[in-house]
């Protein structure tokens, strides 16, 4: 899978390519709108990442020719704009993810993975890590084979760590797929909902799935159930 | 009372009127007292040189004079009193006048001056007093003594004063009460200034005060004022640019430290002093991305006031969502969350902004009661305005603080260490002036606060 990053601040697209390539992604990067109209043509890509503020131009501008040009490979808007109207200008010049900085590595490669439709079969209905499983269809949870009781927020709490098993899920992803933009810096919230989640999934069962990882957040945590 | 100019001036003026008045009332009197007596005192002179015309050839014969003189000056009619001696001893005298102001009887005989100079008039009870000594053909001194009641110039005199006495007042209480009428009536464009410079808030930085041109100097402070506003707009929306400016310039850098900080935390086993020294550099990085969003939500917001925001939200749904989504974190305090029930509280405005305000001040609320205390959420309309009320049973706020709790990085006590960077009640406040409404508070310490949002109500639906 290869992926051209198009970003004016160079130091970025270094950290971007570091954290990308070490999902096992070949990763390019250049400065210039101009540059990256030369890669696109160039090169196939399964993914382009745009930057809005370039040097010689914008990365809405830079998307729009590129769709003109018949190149329908997903595309990430990764911007410190975060007012509506730019959303919805970029996304009606054909963005399929539109993402605000500061944006964790984390996050950034859920949203790549899910643009390019290789995570997880989300089809499966049941899913386990260890001696816990949800089904997904049912809505039940299960830990050591005896059901337990959750909260509709609890369970989709759970289910989105299920779903990003193995990956670092920030407090503020949290927030916002949980609840809502709304709840933005309110992230202690998470916090007591994940104590309760604990307490309910892993009090008394061995060993922890729910891991805290400070400064990042929280992950399920499959290295050691495998 | 007495600082306002109004007030200083009509009374500084009445105080003159006061004096004028005075002195003028002393003036006229005295000077119409004098008129009456010098004209009177005048009068009886010439009455005397007449009488002593007529009466020098019949003294000797007082039946004849006594005629005469009855004829010719009538003094009992006249309230006018003759009397003609020889020193001690009466030639003639006259009667009992009609008004019976006087008794000619009683009228002493006194040596008025001496020789033939007019030693002006005595005034012996009612009776003006004129003697002049006049000297016939013998050499006898003969005296006329010539009177006229002063009754009716007394009268008058009193008369006088007394309509001055009570009709001076009168004019100032009158000249008082119109002075102040024009005053405050001069004075209204500024009245209309007050209105308007008390009414002007960045909501709507574009109104200016408004003209009446009646009188130079204030146009002038007017223009001058809204000069002044220019420059603070100006000054305002530059710091405001500023801070979002500002605020967005801090987001890629923002990514690129948190980044290298997060590719380092993933990687392999790190000691434990480092991996701390990273975990703590990564909240405070989540910490650093708050406040940037929160300035630039601010500006956001501050962009949309006055601009009309047409989506129709209900307050009851809103609230009674939010705090279901909220119910776990009272919970964990043990803090009664109480959920408002009853009809819908249709506004017109943004959902997702509106339930920011819900959240924060819930959020708010919660953290600063302590367990086992009450959050009490209440939804309402009165008159055109929607609201949603917060109170609870926290550590309340000083009256000092009310109004400062809404500026930006403003902190109660600074070292209190809850997260946030102390902009969370000011994008509350943004966000319900940019809906045309506002946030009131009402706290009082160790009982509790109450925030209350108001929203115009949307018209749009009933």
């Amino acid at each position: 899978m290869r992926i051209l990053i198009v970003e004016d601040e160079k130091k970025l697209i270094d950290i971007l390519q570091r954290s990308l390539k070490s999902e096992g992604y070949t990763v390019d990067g250049v400065n210039t709108a101009a540059d990256g109209l030369d890669y696109i043509k160039t090169y196939h890509y399964d993914l382009v990442i745009l930057d809005i503020q370039l040097p010689d131009g914008t990365g809405t501008g830079l998307l729009k020719r590129m769709r003109e040009m018949g190149h329908t490979m997903p595309a990430l808007i990764l911007t410190a704009r975060s007012d509506l109207d730019s959303k919805v200008e970029n996304f009606q010049a054909g963005a399929d993810d539109y993402v605000i900085k500061p944006v964790a590595m984390a996050e950034l490669s859920i949203r790549v993975q899910a643009l390019l439709r290789r995570g997880p079969a989300l089809q499966e209905n049941v899913l386990k890590a260890g001696t816990l499983e949800i089904n997904r269809l049912t809505r039940q949870v299960k830990r050591d084979g005896k059901r337990i009781e959750l909260s509709p927020k609890e369970y989709s709490l759970l289910e989105y760590l299920f779903l990003h098993s193995g990956r670092v899920l920030s407090r503020s992803m949290i927030v916002e797929k949980i609840w809502d933009q709304s709840f933005e810096g309110l992230t202690n919230i998470v916090d007591v909902y994940i104590g309760h989640l604990r307490r309910k999934v892993d009090e008394g069962f061995e060993p922890k799935l729910i891991r805290t990882v400070r400064g990042l957040g929280y992950t399920l945590d499959t290295e050691q159930v495998k | 009372m007495l600082r306002s100019v109004t007030s200083r001036l009509v009374l500084s003026y009445c105080v003159l009127l006061v004096l004028l008045g005075s002195a003028f009332l002393a003036f006229t009197v005295l000077s119409f007292r004098h008129y009456t007596r010098e004209t009177l005192t005048n009068t009886l002179a010439t009455r005397a040189r007449e009488i002593w015309n007529i009466s020098e050839g019949s003294l000797r014969q007082p039946e004849r004079l006594s005629e005469i003189m009855g004829r010719r000056f009538s003094p009992e009619s006249q309230d006018r009193f003759i009397r003609i001696r020889d020193g001690d001893t009466i030639i003639y005298r006259s009667g009992t006048p009609i008004g019976g102001d006087f008794s000619p009887l009683t009228v002493p005989v006194e040596e008025a001056g001496s020789g033939e100079a007019a030693p002006g008039a005595r005034l012996l009870g009612n009776l003006l007093l004129y003697s002049h000594k006049f000297r016939d053909q013998s050499g006898r001194v003969i005296t006329v003594d010539t009177g006229q009641s002063y009754a009716i110039a007394r009268a008058v005199q009193a008369r006088l004063a007394t309509s001055l006495f009570v009709g001076l007042p009168i004019l100032l209480l009158l000249a008082a009460l119109a002075g102040y009428v024009l005053m405050r009536r001069a004075l209204v464009p500024v009245e209309v200034m007050i209105n308007a410079a008390e009414a002007y808030t960045f909501n709507d930085p574009h109104k200016r005060l408004p003209m009446i041109g009646t009188e130079p100097r204030i146009e002038a402070l007017g223009l001058a004022l809204n000069r002044m506003l220019d420059r603070l707009d100006g000054a305002y929306s530059h710091v405001s640019r500023f801070s979002a400016d500002a605020a967005h310039e801090l987001r890629t850098p923002l990514t690129i430290i948190r980044g290298e900080l997060e590719l380092v935390a993933s990687g392999e086993q790190l000691p434990s002093d480092v991996d701390q020294a990273i975990s703590n550099a990564l909240e405070e990085m989540t910490r650093l991305s708050g406040i940037v969003d929160s300035l630039i939500t601010l500006s956001r917001m501050e962009s949309l006031w006055g601009k009309q925001v047409h989506a129709q939200v209900d307050l009851m749904a809103l609230a009674v969502e939010t705090i279901d989504q909220m119910g776990l974190l009272a919970e964990e305090k043990s803090i009664k969350l109480s959920r408002p029930s009853g009809a819908p509280v249709v506004v017109a405005g943004d959902r997702e902004r509106l339930k920011q305000v819900l959240v924060n001040l819930i959020d708010n609320a919660i953290k600063y009661t302590p367990p086992d205390g009450k959050v009490i959420v209440d939804v309402g309309a009165s008159g055109e305005m929607g609201f949603v009320s917060v109170q609870d049973t926290g550590i309340g706020i000083d009256p000092d603080h009310h109004n400062k709790v809404f500026e930006r990085f403003y902190r109660v006590t600074p070292d209190r260490g809850e997260q946030g960077a102390g902009l969370g009640l000011a994008i509350v406040k943004s966000i319900c002036h940019a809906h045309g409404g506002s946030v009131i508070l009402n706290s009082v310490p160790e009982i509790g606060s109450c925030f209350r949002m108001e929203i115009p109500l949307s018209t749009g639906e009933k």
